[in-house]
């Protein structure tokens, strides 16, 4: 069964008196707690829930634990190397790919690829540094993305 | 009968009393509506902007603000020391932020916080909005509302009410097996977060069944399936603060009811510890008395028992013919 409706309340809150009817065919139920409580300002509440996960993240941040980026099983199962790149690894999967690996990282991880062939498919130039991050050649590239990347490595891997 | 005068403890108004009780400012309700929704649009407008970064400019992708990725990987980076594929560190500190929210705010993070709700509240708002409009859909609305059989329908939503466990269990022991996550699949999150790199997928179904039902359902997603909800109702159980009814100042309007998404019987409950409470306060801004719902902070400390039985308590037992929850 529905309640009355909202207007009646919202009406009666505008008048200027402190009496409230208990609406017909209703009535509180009663009910207790044995818990001992105090009110929460709801303002302090709202306030203090938001700047819980805010500080969390800037801590975090700040001690250097917050990344968006690179701790997959995938990433953890290769090791670093020279210019930023990583040694032998394990099979990946081109699904895996971030815009946050570099160019030799790329290489590491899909051993029949060369840094000439990814540079070739951003339309970057050859010189591009290997320790590049694809992020970076998305912005400055020819229209080819992270996702167009991921297909155009399957496709490359598989073949 | 009318009885003016300040409402004690012992004595409980009937239908059509007239009961004297301090009233909140007309603003109240609002101020407290339209804090919320400052809050969701502040949020919708972040992850919406690094959605456009993610697709532009490569930036951190979805799985990077995704919460429910800490708890996927806990087994596996407790047992292995590594996280499953698509998790990060942000990830992990963002599980970590939620779980402790949930500490103290139960599902604060769901009422306030979530696009995922927040995109449900729009379209079930719109949806409304759209059937108050159209008079041939207001007419339907109106015989489905008073044809229904409101005591099946609250059954069928107790029963569903359970997906968010079998969901929650399915996404934690997948990714420990597995070392994937394998709710990633059918993760409307992450789909709405790659909406702009279109793809037809289990996610995206998903996606589009939840918008479609939350224009007659509130939250659908969030009630029925959600395992992040899942999870912050099992740490909200130990918070110590909860909305709370005094009895005395109640009004038994119903008010509080017809304001809460997610269903719960508000006027019926002394502290609203329910799992499926969202914390986002429209029941303590719908309600017209001052001291008729409050946020409170439970003090840990327990009464002796039968102390706050008083003369009372059998009368308005048989009075109401309800039970009195402890």
């Amino acid at each position: 069964m529905r309640g009355p409706h909202p207007a009646m309340f919202r009406n009666a809150t505008k008048a200027p008196a402190q009496v409230l009817t208990v609406p017909r065919g209703r009535r509180p139920v009663p009910t207790r707690t044995r818990l001992r409580t105090r009110q929460v300002p709801v303002v302090m509440y709202v306030a203090a829930l938001l700047l819980l996960p805010g500080l969390m993240v800037v801590g975090s941040m700040s001690a250097g634990w917050w990344a968006t980026t690179g701790t997959s099983t995938t990433a953890k199962a290769v090791t670093p190397s020279a210019e930023g790149g990583t040694g032998a690894a394990a099979p990946a999967d081109p699904a895996d790919l971030k815009g946050s690996m570099t160019v030799q990282q790329v290489v590491d991880a899909f051993p029949p690829i060369t840094a000439a062939q990814i540079t070739a498919a951003f339309g970057a130039p050859l010189d591009t540094p290997t320790s590049t991050r694809l992020s970076e050649m998305v912005e400055g590239g020819n229209g080819m993305d992270i996702p167009g990347m991921r297909i155009w490595l399957a496709g490359r891997v598989a073949g | 009968m009318t009885v003016l005068g300040e409402r004690t403890d012992d004595s409980l108004p009937a239908a059509g009393d007239r009961v004297r009780v301090s009233r909140r400012p007309s603003s109240w309700g609002p101020r407290v509506r339209w804090a919320r929704h400052a809050v969701q649009a502040a949020v919708v407008a972040v992850v919406g902007w690094q959605a456009v970064s993610h697709v532009t400019s490569g930036g951190p992708s979805a799985e990077a603000w995704c919460p429910l990725g800490g708890f996927e990987t806990l087994w596996t980076l407790v047992t292995t020391g590594r996280t499953v594929a698509h998790v990060h560190a942000s990830t992990l500190v963002l599980a970590a932020a939620v779980l402790v929210l949930a500490l103290a705010g139960r599902g604060f993070f769901c009422g306030w916080i979530c696009p995922l709700g927040t995109l449900q509240e729009m379209v079930h708002a719109a949806g409304r909005a759209v059937t108050d409009r159209v008079p041939p859909l207001r007419r339907l609305r109106r015989k489905l509302e008073l044809s229904a059989d409101t005591e099946r329908w609250h059954r069928v939503d107790r029963i569903l009410r359970w997906g968010r466990w079998l969901v929650l269990a399915w996404a934690i022991i997948g990714a420990a097996v597995t070392g994937t996550m394998v709710f990633r699949e059918a993760d409307p999150w992450i789909a709405l977060l790659s909406v702009a790199e279109f793809e037809v997928s289990l996610a995206f179904v998903v996606l589009i069944a939840t918008v479609a039902l939350a224009a007659f359902v509130e939250r659908p997603f969030c009630r029925y399936a959600c395992p992040l909800g899942a999870v912050q109702s099992l740490a909200g159980k130990l918070s110590p603060i909860a909305v709370q009814r005094d009895d005395s100042a109640c009004l038994g309007c119903d008010l509080c009811n017809q304001a809460c998404p997610v269903a719960i019987p508000v006027n019926t409950r002394t502290r609203v510890t329910d799992s499926s409470c969202i914390g986002c306060l429209e029941c303590v801004g719908a309600c017209p008395s001052q001291k008729g719902l409050s946020v409170t902070l439970a003090i840990p400390t327990f009464r002796a028992r039968g102390t706050t039985t008083t003369t009372a308590e059998p009368a308005r037992q048989a009075a109401t013919g309800m039970e009195i929850p402890r």
